[in-house]
């Protein structure tokens, strides 16, 4: 009954959708404010039936409501309760509902914020908006309806996917789909004043906290995902270049370059036509992501089941390219520069550069990731490209965007003299140089791209560092303040600039974390119990085994029976660690095997186990030990990126 | 299942140290042919544990030829039987195997035994060149690209300051950027 009720909500919302649309068009037309008013009335209501769908998806899917053949499909009685809500975004209909909630979360507060600002704008944007909702209403209701009834009531569901049964995949979906849908917004205002003809600085300054927040979201989910393959998928790496991976990082690549290009045109009011065409290639890439995604056009492990929703997203995609293209040649005469570049040596040059690298990066890794379908029109033979081509052709491009994340703050808007550049380049050369140099001939690296990095990295470092440093010291001169209050004073009169630095060295450590996986090791072994193995610094103890069930530990192991052996390690002849590597077996998935890592991280390097199976008449067990110098730095540089984006969302900023 | 894995303990008894970079980065040029869906280096399921065998023992420094066969053997027996891949034995595939074997003959061997559709990298003919260039043809036209919107967008020479203007408005801008305003 009540899922019904579910139903026919997506159905109301779906009508007053179209009327949201049609009535602003009357208020655009006629002028006639009461259909402005009524309008933007019927899309709260829309929004409000939308989110209560949601409410009542989730409210079936805690309750275990087998009668809806979604929640049957992903979830069980056994399933955690936290893991019975994250089954609201686990599968296709039920994540496209999420879609639809988060839009309506976004476009409801996009209303509220600006609800007396921007009066000619507005109206476009919530038609945008309620357009790009409309599509995914249209698939929800006749397509993918998440309410759709059991064919076949099976009380015994299968429940959630072992892999998906992590805490960060309670996190990393929204995250991911914050970020996605997000950059709806600035599309939405960019398609605004495009037809409204104001393409000033005004709707880049009113959307660039709607910008930051996506790209900061999606940016951490990104990352989030790298962790959740980490510690779940037990190969020891965190990116694959799998196409569902490559999909979030298409709009993330475009998306960052679109936030560096802002900086122009807010501070010199050019390249207002280059702007759009980036927000408006994100947004497309987001929906063309979630395409790929979702056609099944490319294989991958990470997809969701293939379904025939394909050719409408791509009939959706081609819809808003070819919108795209009319706005801009309607427009092309405002798309115009009004002010020359002074030099090449200027923060404009650079900020194009690096435009041009992000989307040259984003265009190399979209043709890696639809090689599949390139190569079998052109050879008729479908090649997946793996990771060895990615890595190989896209570090050339790393090495020259990490070269200018460190000269971006040495060059000055307008024109840098060479004398300058000579000065500012001097120490941090150097300094980068030395310790690189030192570090390369005691450790005996001799590697070519783990140098250039490390070099690289040492040199923005540096730099970043040494713009606080000039910054605070200047503070405490002129202003006699203390160097911690003078730090904190930054932040709070540059929020942009300085949260910015933040971000870019969040970033570089990041890149710290890359660069160890240049030296990762691994080795598979067999142990008997009582036995001990010696790796390098390390030694293994391998203690004992046994096995947990859900009768014998009810409280954590209601859906699944384990193999645990326990191990003692030893670094240096000193204690390490101990460390308890399982193998699981679920119940309601046909007793599907999944090996749950065991981890020991440290600031240099993660001492990782993966449990391939042990047998329990002798004990003797598979191991696969890995040691990742350096990962926890891509966490830490994450969490620094985040503090950065925080930071950097200023809400001091005051709107004409 | 449980054939399976007892199956994966027996061959992993050989392993004990680490995985050389050797081995890493050949174990890389293919995918995983359970199920394509990774590259065997980084792929953990019993047909990338056999195949991770015979790669050790291709770089072994105790390499023997009959283990390799055997091993390799191992590979087409355990595909055969979980219906990965249908034909029979084939005498020119073993004559491939040898002793640090290089990576075009390992590629070449793994795509007579399953097809092209193992590679993870690209073929080794025009298209295959094809595919490494383009994303630096992309990067090298960007570059033009911008070069000529920089140039097109810049002042002519009499508009632009002297050095020594440059350096004055430059050390102001530095100044105040540095005070936070």
């Amino acid at each position: 009954m009540i899922s019904s009720l579910g139903s026919s909500f997506l159905i109301i919302a779906l009508f007053l959708n179209i009327y949201t649309i049609f009535s602003m068009g009357i208020f655009l037309k006629y002028k006639k404010y009461q259909f402005k008013i009524s309008s933007i009335n019927s899309l709260y209501c829309s929004t409000l039936l939308i989110i209560l769908s949601s409410f009542i998806l989730i409210r079936e899917l805690i309750q275990s409501n087998f009668n809806i053949a979604y929640i049957s499909k992903y979830s069980s009685t056994n399933t955690p309760l936290i893991y019975k809500i994250t089954g609201f975004w686990a599968g296709m209909e039920g994540s496209l509902l999420f879609w639809l909630f988060v839009l309506s979360i976004y476009s409801i507060s996009v209303i509220l914020m600006y609800k007396n600002k921007f009066t000619k704008m507005m109206p476009w944007v919530i038609i945008i908006l309620m357009f790009i909702q409309l599509f995914f209403l249209i698939i929800c209701c006749f397509f993918e309806d998440p309410f759709k009834p059991a064919i076949n009531i099976n009380n015994n569901a299968s429940g959630l996917n072992p892999l998906l049964q992590h805490p960060l995949m309670v996190i990393h979906p929204p995250l991911l789909y914050l970020g996605y849908i997000g950059f709806a917004v600035p599309f939405a205002f960019a398609i605004g004043a495009l037809i409204t003809q104001k393409i000033d600085s005004d709707w880049i300054r009113a959307t660039r906290r709607w910008t930051l927040f996506p790209w900061g979201c999606l940016s951490v989910a990104i990352v989030l995902g790298g962790r959740w393959a980490y510690l779940e998928l037990g190969w020891g790496g965190y990116w694959a270049w799998d196409p569902v991976e490559n999909a979030s990082f298409f709009p993330w690549l475009t998306g960052t370059a679109y936030l560096h290009s802002v900086l122009i045109q807010e501070k010199r009011n050019m390249l207002k036509g280059w702007n759009i065409i980036l927000i408006m290639s994100t947004f497309t890439l987001t929906i063309f992501g979630t395409y790929l995604t979702r056609s099944g056009i490319i294989s991958s492990i990470h997809a969701f089941a293939a379904t025939d929703l394909g050719i409408w997203f791509f009939g959706f995609i081609i819809i808003i390219v070819l919108f795209n293209f009319f706005m801009l040649w309607k427009r092309k005469n405002l798309l115009v520069s009004q002010n020359k570049l002074d030099s090449i040596f200027s923060r404009e040059s650079g900020f194009l550069f690096n435009n041009m690298l992000f989307v040259a990066i984003c265009l190399a890794v979209l043709w890696g990731t639809m090689y599949p379908l390139i190569s079998e029109a052109f050879t008729g033979i479908q090649i997946t490209l793996g990771p060895s081509y990615f890595n190989r052709v896209i570090q050339p491009f790393g090495i020259i965007l990490v070269f200018l994340t460190g000269v971006g703050p040495l060059l000055s808007w307008r024109k840098t003299s060479i004398k300058s550049m000579k000065r500012n380049f001097y120490r941090p050369s150097i300094f980068s140089l030395i310790c690189t140099s030192v570090w390369s001939i005691l450790y005996k690296v001799y590697d070519i791209y783990p140098v250039i990095y490390t070099f690289l990295v040492l040199f923005v470092i540096y730099i970043i560092c040494s713009e606080f440093y000039k910054a605070v010291i200047t503070r405490v001169k002129i202003h006699k303040e203390t160097p911690i209050k003078a730090f904190v004073m930054l932040f709070k009169i540059n929020r942009t600039r300085y949260g910015g630095y933040i971000v870019h060295l969040g970033v570089m450590i990041m890149f710290v974390g890359f660069i160890g996986k240049a030296f990762d090791k691994e080795a598979n072994i067999s142990i008997m119990p009582n036995e001990t193995i010696e790796l390098e610094d390390y030694k293994i103890e391998y203690q004992k085994f046994w096995l947990e069930t859900p009768e014998t530990n009810p409280e954590n192991r209601s859906n699944h029976f384990s193999k645990i052996i326990s191990m003692k390690i030893v670094k240096d002849n000193s204690f390490f660690t101990n460390l308890f590597p399982e193998k699981r077996f679920y119940i309601d998935q046909n007793n599907q095997p999944h090996s749950e890592v065991a981890l020991k991280s440290t600031l240099l390097e993660d001492f990782y186990v993966v449990l391939g199976d042990v047998d329990m008449k002798t004990g003797l067990a598979t191991l696969i030990i890995k040691i990742n110098p350096m990962v926890s730095w891509v966490w830490i540089g994450t969490i620094l990126l985040c503090i950065g984006v925080i930071i950097c969302l200023d809400p001091k900023i005051r709107l004409k | 299942m449980k054939i399976i894995y007892t199956f994966v303990t027996i061959f992993s008894i050989s392993y004990s140290n680490f995985v050389s970079e050797k081995q890493y980065d050949i174990e890389s040029l293919i995918l995983a042919p359970c199920c394509y869906g990774g590259i065997v280096s980084e792929h953990n399921s019993p047909m990338s544990k056999l195949i991770s065998n015979f790669v050790k023992e291709i770089y072994s420094e105790n390499f023997d030829n009959k283990q390799a066969i055997s091993k390799l053997d191992e590979i087409i027996d355990f595909s055969i039987k979980n219906g990965l891949m249908n034909r029979t034995k084939n005498q020119e595939n073993y004559k491939l195997i040898s002793h640090n074997m290089d990576q075009e003959v390992f590629l070449e061997l793994f795509v007579n035994l399953f097809g092209e559709k193992i590679r993870a990298v690209p073929q080794n003919n025009f298209f295959g060149k094809i595919t490494w260039i383009f994303p630096y043809s992309i990067m090298i036209i960007g570059i033009i690209f911008v070069s000529y919107v920089i140039k097109n967008l810049s002042f002519n020479n009499k508009q632009i300051l002297s050095e020594v203007e440059t350096e004055k408005i430059e050390e102001q801008i530095k100044k105040y950027d540095s005070m936070g305003y």
